[in-house]
């Protein structure tokens, strides 16, 4: 048996990654106590996957479940994945380090490879793309029962492979998929484009509609639209601008909307919408989206009304929430110059600000 | 105190290529210019202040700061630096900042510093003690320092001393000293953990006083010296440096006082 250290118990350590490590022993180390200890003193906890419209269950019973890294043999395991979100990728403690195994980091970001790197001082860290919807959380029926359980789909682990990792720990991870740089970065094109954007527009119309969860908002029939908007237009985009294989973009935009709106993931909106002004930095999720499409030519139209939806979510228990709520004190092209890092003269910029009150108006009316 | 900014902000997007010429220089100094644009920022604070309740300006570029004018600091004050660094924006040169702090009965209120060059802003309120991103910031290992001064000619008996002191001593603490003509520029560097930390040794107060707040919600030690419209004080993400400059201002007869948000300011 293996073992593997997962560096952040939220949704993708805690939900998503047993399922990808079956066969290893996992410990956990999160900075959360209440979370660790509640853990601890229950002796694990349950995740759900979604499978072909069914729920199948795992109890997930760590040896070691820690919010101190002295607690952890960096020197036992032969695995380590930091799954801590990107903001806090350059927090990671540094005693890291001393892990003798290599790190894959899955935070939906490239550049936290290198961050890690120099934070933790050791070279073996690598990128790796968690393919899956996991929710933060669970039904409340589930979390009655668990309050630590928590809901994923069936997904795929993308993990760059340079012949770093031992056989044998190779041959237990089946489900893996090993990807050289190329088929990294394909995997990293449609995961972003093709699902994070589509997947955070879907949250936060479904915001401006009042929804809790993400599978909600898809009752309305102009949510569904604007999902299914940003999705062509980001797959006309990439055909446009990427050699990657126009067949494998299309089916991977096939499946999108019916993950998005599965009502077994219990995906709670305020998980997918948060921290908007990261999702909106310049080259990220949403204004990244919208600079590949005003590129390529394609008319942003939906990738414009998710832009626009996302600058009106606020949420007070969001991090972004004080920073977001300065909007109204700023003329536009300021707040996104200051906040997002898009220069006032950039052409995202000035798309986003000329169209500004045209999409909102059309949010209104559709929705509202 | 953001609506300030946001306005601050527009302006200078505004008047950024157009309002660059100097319209004159104070006393007999040809590097302390005044831009249009430092009056432009400084009307767009004075009409903030107007809508206001009983607030004064005192703004670098008021124009009646003799003795008998100056506000009290028992006012409601808003201390501001339109442009802190107006010869480098002249020039083209990026280290250029807008710094305010709201007082109100000698206790700060907010604090603000706005680098035009780069975008960003910090502000600073007393009720949640949060300036922007509130991660404690640390210099990095071999940062320098950013010492500034009163012009020479106007540094008193314990500013004579204490500048070549300040010199040796932060080269020895840091790896080198900046004096590129904006302390704001330097308080935001010093949030960005690029400077170790700040040293002024008698400069105006707007030039200063934004330093205390701002550099203590991030961790900083801070303390200072107010006199009259002049402002000493030292910053450091280094215990031991904060502990050692301090003692040499006292050794100069200047000593500094700690510097809490939760007290009224020491004037």
């Amino acid at each position: 048996m293996g073992k593997a250290l997962i560096i952040g118990a939220g949704a993708i350590g805690r939900g998503f990654l047993p399922w990808a490590l079956d066969g290893f022993d996992i410990d956990f180390f999160d900075v959360s106590q209440d979370l660790v200890s509640g853990i601890k003193n229950q002796g694990g906890y349950t995740t759900f996957r979604s499978l072909d419209g069914l729920l199948q269950e795992k109890w997930v019973q760590p040896s070691t479940i820690t919010s101190d890294p002295d607690d952890l043999a960096f020197e036992a395991y032969d695995l380590a994945f930091a799954a801590v979100g990107p903001r806090n990728a350059s927090k990671l403690d540094q005693r890291f380090g001393e892990l003798r195994c290599p790190i894959f980091s899955l935070e939906n970001d490239p550049k936290t490879v290198s961050t890690m790197v120099q934070i933790l001082g050791k070279r073996d860290i690598f990128f790796g793309v968690p393919d899956v919807i996991t929710s933060s959380t669970a039904s409340p029926k589930n979390l009655a029962k668990d309050k630590f359980s928590i809901h994923t789909e069936d997904g795929v682990l993308y993990l760059s492979d340079d012949g770093h990792v031992s056989e044998s720990a190779r041959q237990l991870l089946a489900r893996v998929e090993w990807s050289d740089e190329s088929l990294m970065r394909k995997e990293w094109d449609a995961k972003l484009y093709l699902h994070n954007t589509p997947h955070c527009v879907a949250a936060y119309i479904g915001n401006l509609l009042g929804k809790t969860y993400v599978h909600e908002g898809f009752e309305s029939d102009y949510l569904t639209e604007v999902v299914q908007g940003v999705i062509a237009e980001m797959l006309m985009s990439l055909k446009l601008l990427t050699t990657h294989d126009h067949y494998f973009l299309e089916e991977y935009a096939t499946k999108e909307l019916r993950r998005f709106s599965n009502p077994l993931l219990f995906d709670p909106i305020s998980r997918v919408a948060r921290e908007p002004l990261r999702k909106l930095q310049a080259g990220g999720r949403l204004t990244g989206a919208l600079s590949m499409a005003l590129l390529a030519g394609v008319r942003p139209h939906y990738t414009l009304l998710g832009i626009v939806s996302a600058l009106r979510y606020l949420a007070p228990s969001d991090p972004d929430f004080l920073t977001m709520s300065n909007l109204r004190s700023f003329e536009l092209q300021d707040f996104l110059a200051y906040h997002t890092g898009l220069s006032d003269s950039s052409l995202e910029s000035r798309h986003i600000v000329q169209n500004f009150a045209g999409a909102l108006a059309t949010l209104e009316r559709k929705l509202l | 105190m953001i609506d300030l900014i946001g306005d601050l902000v527009r302006e200078y997007r505004l008047g950024r290529t157009e309002k660059v010429e100097a319209l004159r220089t104070k006393g007999t100094n040809p590097r302390d210019v005044v831009t249009r644009l430092d009056m432009a920022l400084h009307n767009v604070a004075n009409e903030y202040v107007k809508r206001l309740h009983e607030t004064t300006l005192l703004s670098e570029e008021s124009e009646d700061l003799e003795e008998s004018h100056q506000p009290r600091f028992t006012e409601n004050l808003l201390v501001f630096d339109p442009l802190d660094g107006s010869n480098n924006f002249r020039l083209g040169l990026p280290s250029v900042a807008c710094m305010g702090v709201l007082m109100k009965d000698s206790y700060l209120e907010e604090a603000f510093v706005i680098q035009f060059s780069e975008s960003r802003y910090v502000h600073w309120r007393s009720n949640d003690n949060v300036a922007g991103n509130p991660l404690p910031a640390k210099g990095k290992d071999g940062a320098p320092y950013y010492l500034a001064y009163a012009p020479v000619e106007s540094l008193g008996e314990a500013g004579k001393i204490l500048v070549p002191e300040m010199h040796m001593a932060l080269s020895r603490y840091g790896s080198g000293v900046y004096r590129d003509g904006s302390a704001g520029a330097a308080i935001y560097r010093c949030t960005e953990s690029q400077y170790m930390g700040m040293v002024c040794v008698q400069v105006r107060i707007w030039d200063g006083l934004a330093a205390l707040p701002i550099l203590w919600s991030r961790g900083f030690r801070v303390a200072y010296k107010v006199e009259g419209l002049s402002i000493s004080l030292v910053a450091s993400s280094n215990y031991a440096d904060f502990d050692n400059l301090l003692e040499l201002f006292a050794k100069a007869g200047n000593p500094l006082s700690i510097f809490l948000p939760s007290e009224k300011l020491k004037i």
